[in-house]
């Protein structure tokens, strides 16, 4: 069936180039004005030849002025005959006008399919781009005598109904560092949807405490997967949850070197990252991984 | 005379349902028309927007120039955003790890959540995993020009937002010097201190790496 229509398309849009080729650009109709004229003057040329045969079989001259007036009449012929033929020029004319028509709006009705094929693509890879998924939530419980209480919360999404895993830690101190591994994959796996960047929490310093006396976060479950990456079978489409966690420790064994990961061809940057904020007493943010790249922290807000 | 009349009625009939099928076919295509320069809208703007998130800044770049005895001495360069070369500074610092901190300030941001369009990065300072963030190098004076942050020099800036830009950069310095939120700090800001991790991606030698600014707020560091 499409096929056939495509056979039927290719054969209107012919009719269509040749027809709008000829009657709306200058070199169409040149071309047309120029057959036009041909044609005339061999119909000009037979008629005059055709009468100076008739008058040199009657032993007369053939002056110009025979030839002239001979010319004219068949001129006035070719008018008369064309006039007579109007209605079915305007017919054809119409025909056309119709082919144009249908051919111009079977085209833009293609462009429209293929633009929203378009919009759909692009609005998956904005959709994907500008993901955001939380690494972690920080809540400032004391600031005093120059040392930061918090409490760091961790989501398993395996068991989203479970209390998220809570660390607390106490260090001196004015601003707080999270520090992550991050771990950003190509623009083209990203905007497919069949990558999203990571990044793994590893430990926590301030401004004061360099990141080798900080604290180490334990947000690995008991086979060394990250949490807040781990996945319930509902949540893990096309691929069986066993499937998944064993592609996740692969994934994780391959970022462990930066090597590997380059080999794999699929990391962008593979790199730390220490976001930081000066810490305000009962103040919540959460750390995001962005897809579009890196980390950023958001403001927590009450809903 | 009965037989003539049906006919026109018939012709008549004809004639309204051309021009009906007609002034449907003229509406559609006018209405396709119309909906295929809506599209083309649409997608202009998408493609717009995924430019956007994909596009990046430059402030600075780095390269390692030696480890030894446990003290890494890297150089590092500062940037326009026309790629012009500011100024540059070396140094050696003792530790294992380099981190580079930038300052993130949100611009056009929704002022009850913080929520941002986007950021204005500062490269803010340079330690390492047994420096102290505190005793860390300052970087402002590398391209500090009379108040205005030169790494935002480069293209054209209206006076309003060279004014607003000098404003947050002076709000960074205020920052930066009392190591405590300003008076009227800028909601939403926060500091990302992008730097090597020994076990996972180890910075090399005399390779130059350069530290991408992502509009969403996000800081990486890639080789150049």
């Amino acid at each position: 069936m499409n096929d056939k229509l495509g056979a039927v398309k290719a054969i209107l849009y012919a009719i269509s180039d040749a027809a709008a080729f000829l009657f709306t650009t200058s070199l169409g109709i040149a071309i047309l004005v120029a057959a036009l004229v041909a044609l005339a003057s061999a119909r000009l040329w037979s008629a005059v030849s055709d009468r100076r045969l008739a008058f040199k079989a009657a032993g007369e001259d053939f002056r110009l002025a025979s030839a002239f007036g001979a010319a004219l009449r068949e001129l006035a012929s070719l008018f008369g005959r064309a006039a007579a033929a109007l209605p079915t020029i305007g017919g054809v004319a119409l025909a056309l006008v119709l082919v144009l028509g249908i051919a111009d709006s079977s085209r833009k009705v293609d462009a429209y399919v293929a633009g929203q094929k378009r919009v759909a693509e692009l609005s998956t890879t904005l959709r994907n781009l500008e993901r955001r998924y939380k690494a972690l939530e920080l809540r400032v419980d004391d600031v005093k005598d120059g040392r930061i209480s918090a409490t760091l919360s961790f989501f398993d999404y395996k068991d989203l109904k479970a209390a998220p895993t809570t660390q607390t830690i106490d260090i001196a101190g004015k601003e707080l560092f999270i520090d992550a591994i991050v771990c950003n994959f190509d623009y083209s796996s990203i905007a497919s949807g069949s990558a999203i960047n990571l990044a793994i929490p590893y430990r926590v310093f301030s401004d004061e405490v360099p990141e080798a006396e900080g604290i180490e976060l334990s947000l690995f479950d008991t086979s060394g997967l990250p949490l807040m990456y781990r996945r319930s079978s509902d949540n893990v489409y096309g691929i069986s949850s066993e499937a998944y966690e064993a592609r996740l420790a692969e994934l994780m064994s391959d970022i462990r070197t930066d090597e590997s990961a380059r080999k794999a061809g699929i990391v962008r940057s593979l790199y730390g990252d220490a976001v930081h904020r000066v810490a305000k007493k009962g103040e919540s943010f959460t750390v995001w991984v962005e897809q579009s790249g890196g980390l950023t922290i958001k403001d927590l807000v009450a809903f | 005379m009965k037989f003539r009349a049906n006919g026109k009625r018939g012709n008549a009939s004809s004639l309204g349902w051309i021009i009906i099928i007609l002034s449907f076919a003229i509406g559609g295509y006018l209405m396709v028309g119309d909906a295929a320069k809506l599209q083309r809208i649409q997608i202009a703007y998408l493609e717009g927007l995924q430019t956007r998130l994909r596009s990046e800044t430059v402030p600075l770049k780095f390269m390692v120039e030696s480890r030894e005895g446990g003290v890494i001495k890297a150089k590092i360069k500062f940037y326009d955003l026309s790629g012009r070369e500011i100024s540059s500074f070396e140094k050696s610092w003792p530790g294992g790890e380099l981190y580079i901190d930038m300052l993130l300030f949100p611009v056009r941001g929704d002022k009850a959540t913080g929520a941002a369009d986007s950021y204005l990065a500062f490269p803010y300072r340079v330690f390492t995993d047994t420096v102290s963030a505190a005793s860390g190098s300052l970087l402002f004076d590398s391209y500090d020009s009379g108040g205005f942050p030169e790494i935002f020099a480069g293209i054209s800036w209206s006076a309003k937002e060279e004014k607003a830009i000098k404003s947050v950069f002076a709000s960074a310095r205020m920052k930066a010097a009392a190591g405590l939120p300003a008076a009227g700090e800028i909601k939403g800001s926060f500091g990302s201190a992008v730097h090597e991790a020994s076990k996972l991606s180890r910075l090399e030698e005399g390779i130059v790496y350069k530290v991408v600014c992502r509009v969403k707020g996000g800081v990486e560091i890639m080789e150049d």
